[in-house]
């Protein structure tokens, strides 16, 4: 067996590891055998055993930390090591195929409580909804009150241009006029600006609520 | 040898193999010098370096070699405390054995 029939070998046996153990793995006894040299290859290869024993090796201690940190005592991995490399039937070899994270475990018991409270969950949904909906409409409700300010000052001021006849009266309702609209005026654009801040603060507030649980941690 | 090499005693000689580079060192390497001091087999390295990598304790790194990329592992601060942490719990323990061997003070 040479180098690359072994690493196709070894990269076959590990399938069913996340890709990323198996390819670090790969890449380590790939640099190892050439760092080996072409000279040593076959007895680096012989002296490293059976692709199978490698791939053993490699998937008992992946998945005996993975699945208890706590017990690392030397008894223990040796038993461990010991029956995963004699014992490779097909039950054993079954049982490790799934690689069960915890994080997706996590986001199963996160699914299986919110299915399992799911009127409580609904009302609390619907409460998140009517909560967006009232933040999302208060700020065009807020442009339009300014822009009707806005226009009643116009309106005022026209009235204003009307009364002209009695010149106080007329100056007094002008100036009122002019002064709601500018007042009209300074709210809706201050607001709108305000809108162009605000949205797109909370459209990413938003969507890293939403990747936060799958994203979270990595494991 | 006539005594096992634990766990612990495996992750500690390994740290102290790549300590010992201070540009870092390559799984070939390592294994040869890990096996100059004690009896493992060739496969019992990667995940021992695997585990102390995903433990924060070592480092990787590649750089062009030969005209190919080598993975390089380094001791990171975290893996030198740990390192400290198993010398003196070696010193102590070795004291200790030493001690009822020969029969010296303290036992």
């Amino acid at each position: 067996m040479n180098r690359t029939e072994f690493l196709a070998e070894l990269e076959r046996l590990l399938e069913g590891m996340p890709e990323e153990e198996r390819q670090a793995a790969v890449q380590y006894y790939a640099d190892y055998l050439a760092d080996a040299g072409v000279e040593n290859e076959a007895d680096a290869i012989r002296e490293l055993g059976s692709p199978e024993k490698v791939a053993e090796t490699i998937r008992a201690d992946y998945y005996g930390t993975e699945f208890n940190e706590e017990d690392y005592d030397q008894k223990d991995y040796m038993e461990r090591y010991s029956r995963s490399s004699s014992d490779s039937g097909a039950e054993d070899r079954a049982g490790q195929q799934k690689p069960w994270t915890s994080g997706k475990i996590k986001l199963l018991i996160v699914l299986l409580i919110i299915i399992a409270v799911w009127p409580v969950s609904l009302g609390a949904a619907v409460a998140v909804l009517a909560v967006a909906a009232v933040v999302i409409c208060f700020f065009p409700v807020l442009a339009i009150a300014a822009a009707a300010v806005m226009l009643s000052g116009g309106f005022v001021f026209v009235l204003g241009i009307a009364l002209m006849f009695i010149p106080a009266a007329g100056m007094i309702v002008v100036g009122v006029g002019i002064l709601l609209f500018v007042a009209g005026l300074i709210a809706t654009v201050g607001v709108v600006k305000l809108c162009t801040i605000v949205y797109p603060a909370m459209l990413r507030g938003f969507v890293n609520l939403c990747r936060r649980p799958f994203y979270g941690k990595a494991v | 040898m006539v005594f096992n090499t634990g766990a612990a005693l495996l992750d500690a000689i390994v740290l102290a193999a790549v300590s010992r580079e201070d540009e870092g060192t390559y799984g070939y390497k390592i294994t040869q010098d890990v096996r100059r001091v004690i009896d493992v087999s060739e496969s019992t390295l990667y995940p021992v370096l695997r585990r102390l990598q995903k433990d924060e304790c070592l480092e990787v790194y590649d750089r062009q070699f030969d005209g190919r990329n080598r993975r390089y592992y380094k001791v990171t601060s975290r893996g030198m405390a740990q390192l400290n942490l198993y010398k003196s719990e070696w010193k102590s323990y070795t004291h200790k054995i030493n001690a009822i061997f020969e029969g010296g003070a303290g036992v």
